[in-house]
């Protein structure tokens, strides 16, 4: 699978290692220099230093042969661009992080998969342990 | 200040010098005392073949080193930490000293033995102070351009002289340099990461110890192996240290090639070895794996290079010759690469494009941290290196951004493009300095000699080889052993400390109008 990651940050790292992992293709972008330095320095991966915004940034990722597209920034205008640009171009897998819950029937509304802020999802574990005491 | 002539040691504790001048002159001061211990040994061959007249010659030389050694050692009172500058001048000044002391026991001798009917021509050169120096020289940067015209005729304290003077000098530079820098230093960390004096094990103490260690080793296993293959004791014994020190001196005439074919065979593998880095020697002796031979991009390159050049080189000899020399091309080949020097065949009569393809091998040379000269190997990658990231950035799409890869870790882009700074000035210099050595040594040598026989010898000298097309030779000019003995001196400290040393006194000249 050809994968795009929007955001090396340290969700972003550590998707792209468990992607790789599994033989897939992945293209980072990401609008930190340092970061995208230190996530080329880890994988040996074609990394964007670039922001989402700017123009064609997704058709230089080759974004008509990606299969899915990860937005995992922490900032949820950009995710949400990631994802609607990835729609308008027919990417059929679309998964994103949002940070605050109040954005995900937006979101969900475009049709792509949610995955909860970080922090929310812990502290689900953790409520989920005192459920089983 | 007053001065009490009756006291030379009140004067000597009188003069004022800068700290940083007491520090070289105690590290000296301590190396100095390295040719009079090698000396001592010498004593013990000297009276074991029975050649007696040779202890006074080697008593003057220890009296000269450990005379000499003191009295610069004297200044060791305040002298201040060494940094990398001044280590660098302390190497360059010992490795111009060193070689004068060393070139004591061939005047001496010479001397000794007189001018008589049986004293033969080869001995006879070396009452020129010239030739004595510049065979020392020869032999403490491990070079292997000599100017006996038959080895076989020096007597046996000379022969154990010239090959002690190569294998000390070989293992020499590394150990001196590790010793001298700080682990802190900037020039350390240079010279860590460029591989040349990587460290070994935690220390520099240690890392030392591993080194002679390792040498050591490699030496018996070498003189064994000459031994095995057929040659004489003595003949293996000095043959082994000049060979695993990329040195070359040979006992005979016709170098190598004066042995049977087998041990020409032999000799191959011993070249290579001393062209591998110690860092990769402890890790094949300690932890026996083979796969460290494999394991970085300068020794891939050097079996490659071996490889590649070997063949290369048959097949060169093979067209210009009409004939198959296999024995003799593998064997050219490794000793030109490997910055050993021996021969197993008159190199006049090869082509120029046979001469020229050694003189590249010689120029590059073998793997950083051994005892090659050159410009070696990992430099030659990094160059390969810069010239790929060069097309891999015409190739990047408007955004994306280049990985570093140096070796075998990833660095920043400051950082490669640091590395690479560094190495092509080097090699620019290096290449600088050949070109005005070559003018320097056509002005001197007879016309006979072609431009590519000269651009051989030259970089022969400056890349520390001993492979030589003749120019080499008592009837050379001063002016031509001058050329070739800065070649080897310069050549074998990688240029730099030479020229800092040339530059240093001019600018606090300048300074002070």
């Amino acid at each position: 699978m050809y994968i795009i990651v929007v955001g090396a940050g340290l969700i972003g790292c550590s998707f792209v290692g468990l992607a790789l992992k599994e033989n897939h293709e992945v293209t980072a972008i990401e609008q930190n220099e340092e970061k995208a330095r230190s996530l080329l320095q880890k994988y040996n991966i074609k990394v964007l230093n670039a922001d989402i915004a700017e123009g064609d940034i997704l058709e230089e990722a080759q974004i008509e042969r990606a299969d899915m597209i990860v937005a995992a920034t922490s900032d949820d205008s950009v995710n949400l661009m990631a994802m609607f640009l990835g729609k308008e171009q027919g990417v059929k897998n679309l998964i994103t992080l949002i940070n605050n819950r109040q954005h995900q029937t937006m979101f969900e509304r475009l049709g792509v998969k949610v995955v909860v802020s970080p922090e929310d999802i812990i502290a689900q574990r953790l409520y989920d342990f005192i459920d089983r005491a | 200040m007053k001065i009490e002539p009756d006291n030379p040691m009140r004067i000597l504790k009188q003069i004022k010098l800068a700290p940083q001048a007491r520090t070289i002159m105690r590290d000296m001061g301590l190396f100095l005392h390295v040719p009079g211990l090698m000396a001592l040994i010498s004593l013990f061959i000297s009276l074991g073949w029975g050649e007696y007249y040779a202890i006074l010659p080697f008593g003057l030389t220890i009296l000269a080193s450990v005379s000499l050694g003191q009295l610069l050692y004297r200044f060791r009172k305040g002298a201040a930490p060494a940094r990398s500058r001044h280590a660098m001048i302390t190497v360059a000044l010992s490795w111009g000293i060193i070689p004068i002391i060393g070139a004591i026991p061939f005047m001496a001798i010479a001397a000794s033995l007189g001018d008589g009917m049986d004293t033969s021509a080869t001995v006879s050169v070396f009452h020129q102070p010239w030739n004595a120096v510049f065979e020392s020289f020869s032999g403490f940067t491990s070079t292997g351009l000599s100017m006996a015209l038959d080895p076989a005729q020096l007597p046996y304290s000379l022969q154990w002289w010239r090959s002690l003077t190569e294998w000390v000098g070989g293992v020499g530079v590394i150990v001196l340099m590790l010793s001298l820098l700080q682990p802190a230093t900037d020039a350390y960390n240079l010279y860590s990461a460029e591989g040349r004096s990587r460290r070994i094990a935690l220390t520099v103490r240690s890392t030392v110890r591993s080194i002679w260690w390792i040498y050591l080793v490699y030496t018996v296993f070498s003189i064994t192996l000459l031994k095995i293959a057929g040659m004489p004791w003595w003949d293996a014994l000095n043959h082994g240290l000049t060979g695993i020190s990329t040195g070359g001196f040979s006992i005979t005439s016709g170098s190598i090639g004066a042995y049977a074919p087998a041990i020409q065979w032999a000799t191959i593998p011993i070249m290579i070895l001393g062209a591998i880095s110690f860092p990769i020697h402890y890790q094949l002796l300690r932890r026996r794996d083979l796969s460290a031979l494999w394991s970085d991009a300068q020794h891939r390159a050097l079996w490659l290079l071996l490889i590649l050049g070997g063949i290369l080189l048959l097949l060169e000899n093979a067209v210009s010759q009409d004939a198959w020399l296999w024995r003799d091309s593998l064997f050219q080949w490794a000793s030109a690469l490997g910055t050993c020097g021996f021969n197993t065949t008159d190199l006049k009569a090869w082509s120029p494009s046979a001469k020229l393809l050694m003189t590249l091998g010689m120029f590059v040379g073998g793997a950083a941290g051994s005892t090659v000269g050159g410009l070696k190997l990992n430099r030659f990658v990094a160059l390969l290196q810069a010239i790929a990231w060069k097309f891999q950035r015409l190739m990047l799409t408007p955004h994306q951004i280049l990985r570093y890869r140096l070796g075998n870790q990833v660095v920043s882009e400051t950082e490669a493009n640091r590395h690479i700074e560094s190495v092509a000035v080097l090699a620019f210099l290096w290449l600088l300095l050949l070109i005005l050595g070559i003018f320097g040594l056509l002005s001197q040598v007879s016309p006979i000699y072609t431009l590519s026989d000269v651009l051989f010898e030259a970089t022969s000298a400056l890349s520390s080889v001993g492979l030589s097309t003749g120019i080499t030779h008592p009837d050379l000019t001063w002016g031509g052993k001058l050329v070739l003995i800065l070649f080897m001196w310069m050549g074998r400290l990688e240029i730099m400390p030479v020229l800092l040393l040339f530059i240093l006194p001019w600018r606090s000249l300048l300074r002070r109008f």
